[in-house]
């Protein structure tokens, strides 16, 4: 680590802000090498921690109800991860001298495994993956995209009706790499899609007939241009669709085509979804 | 056709977000003995880390409004603070056998958890903000006053509220703006221009007050 922060003291310095959040990689780094070999900053942070917690614990709100709902539904297919192999557990807000010192690999709170406390700062532009990401991806979208239905739990329970992709859709929803984004559609409809590193569902509803001899085609959007990812098969204007060749980056769009499907797109597209 | 005709219509249109940034201020007192109900929150997480998604349910009525308030505390939007109190829980029930009781309340583990996935939310929001190059909405760029004045009024813990009040205003400026705000210390030190080694002493020695003000212990 860097001789800015090798001085005991001034990693003691930064236990406050790291109870709070508030310091950068590097310096969490330190902080967590710093409690593992010295029990009175473990002590204090332990403290400091828990401080921290009652300011959060006290903000009143009531959650809404659907949240418990949704939350008990969203574990019953996430494995569970088993404790830290060995003695080198320790988390920030450890007592002192409660166990032996672990690597600072192990030291991070309270997954190591999942932690992303190295990367916080950067999150959007390298994060470790994490199970959860594409919830906090897909809402930082969401933001950016005004789309009322922001609620990851509706999202959920929107995808838990697409029946036919149930399954595709839990294998992407537990895909550490996916990100739900939404679209409008041009002409009518709205667009929703869940990108991974490796593929991508598209699901629209609401859209107009295409009219006659015509239909919806889905394209996998590149630098280098649109690649077909088939045509739409219309559901009364529910389309979905699974998109095998489709890699970080990538956008998805829609264009209305001849019902036999474009090697190109041939008009304007309706709606383009991207994480970028 | 043109990768740049089919990026034509903006998906994305600017953002605008729910002017009802806390939702209902419910105030109701709650003592700090929660942990006391009929099971322990330290006993629930040892069973929902063996697999019992009922301990699980008990688990998440017992820490959900505490998860969600501090999700609600930095992220201000309920909506958000639902997605991302969701985020946590599933990360609770994952990572439950994690817990070690010898080391720390259940409560202050999930909320540690609850905390800085919130604080992950606001920089992936900002970071994207700066990808973007937008302008700054003026409602997300909290300046202390409006981050400080919206947490006094969401406090439903008057003990809480009055510890914040026996801090100098310079911590509790720091404190509020690390914890609520989402900010690093550093970007503290350059909201108040101060220099780094005061911000974080700010920040210590007004958490350490808290501390005593509370009677935290760990």
């Amino acid at each position: 680590m860097s001789d800015s922060f090798s001085a005991a003291d001034d990693v003691r310095s930064l236990l406050g802000a790291y109870a709070l959040d508030a310091v950068d990689p590097d310096e969490r780094a330190a902080v967590e090498r710093l409690i593992a070999t010295d029990p009175s900053a473990a002590a204090e942070l332990a403290q400091l921690t828990a401080v921290a917690a009652t300011l959060g614990d006290a903000v009143a709100g009531e959650p809404p109800a659907a949240l418990r709902t949704s939350v008990l539904a969203a574990i019953t297919d996430v494995p569970q991860l088993g404790p830290l192999a060995g003695p080198a557990r320790l988390r920030p807000g450890a007592p002192a001298g409660t166990g032996p010192l672990g690597s600072p690999a192990a030291v991070d709170a309270p997954d190591a495994s999942t932690a992303v406390a190295p990367e916080v700062t950067h999150l959007a532009a390298r994060r470790r993956p994490s199970r959860t990401r594409w919830l906090a991806v897909a809402a930082a979208l969401v933001v950016g995209a005004a789309v009322p239905t922001a609620l990851a739990v509706q999202q959920a329970q929107r995808a838990n009706q697409a029946e036919q992709q149930q399954q595709a859709l839990a294998d992407l929803l537990t895909d550490p790499s996916a990100v739900v984004v939404h679209g409008d559609v041009t002409g009518g409809g709205a667009a929703t899609a869940i990108l991974t590193d490796d593929r991508a569902l598209f699901s629209a509803t609401g859209l107009p007939d295409p009219g006659d001899g015509k239909a919806y085609q889905l394209w996998v959007v590149d630098a280098d241009g649109a690649a077909s990812a088939g045509v739409l098969a219309d559901d009364a204007g529910t389309v979905r669709q699974l998109a095998d060749d489709f890699s970080t980056g990538d956008a998805l769009a829609i264009t209305i085509e001849p019902a036999g499907g474009s090697t190109q797109p041939t008009t304007t597209p309706l709606v383009v979804l991207t994480t970028t | 056709m043109s990768h740049a005709q089919l990026c034509a219509p903006p998906a994305r249109p600017a953002e605008g977000r729910a002017a009802n940034r806390w939702g209902t201020l419910a105030r109701v007192e709650r003592g700090p003995d929660e942990a006391d109900a009929p099971r322990s929150a330290e006993s629930l997480l040892s069973d929902v880390a063996r697999g019992d998604d009922s301990a699980f349910a008990v688990l998440y009525d017992t820490l959900g409004r505490g998860v969600f308030g501090t999700c609600l505390g930095v992220l201000r939007d309920p909506d958000h603070a639902a997605e991302v109190a969701q985020e946590v829980w599933v990360e609770v029930w994952r990572t439950a056998a994690r817990f070690d009781a010898g080391r720390g309340s259940a409560r202050t583990w999930t909320l540690t958890l609850a905390h800085r996935r919130a604080v992950d939310r606001v920089r992936a929001v900002q970071a994207q903000r700066d990808r973007d190059q937008r302008v700054l909405d003026e409602s997300t760029e909290r300046e202390f006053d409006v981050v400080a004045d919206e947490v006094e009024s969401a406090l439903e813990q008057v003990r809480v509220r009055d510890c914040l009040g026996t801090l100098t205003p310079t911590q509790k400026q720091a404190v509020v703006l690390a914890y609520y705000g989402g900010r690093t210390y550093r970007e503290v030190a350059a909201e108040l221009t101060a220099p780094l080694p005061t911000v974080k002493t700010r920040i210590r020695d007004g958490l350490l007050r808290l501390r005593d003000c509370l009677g935290v212990t760990s």
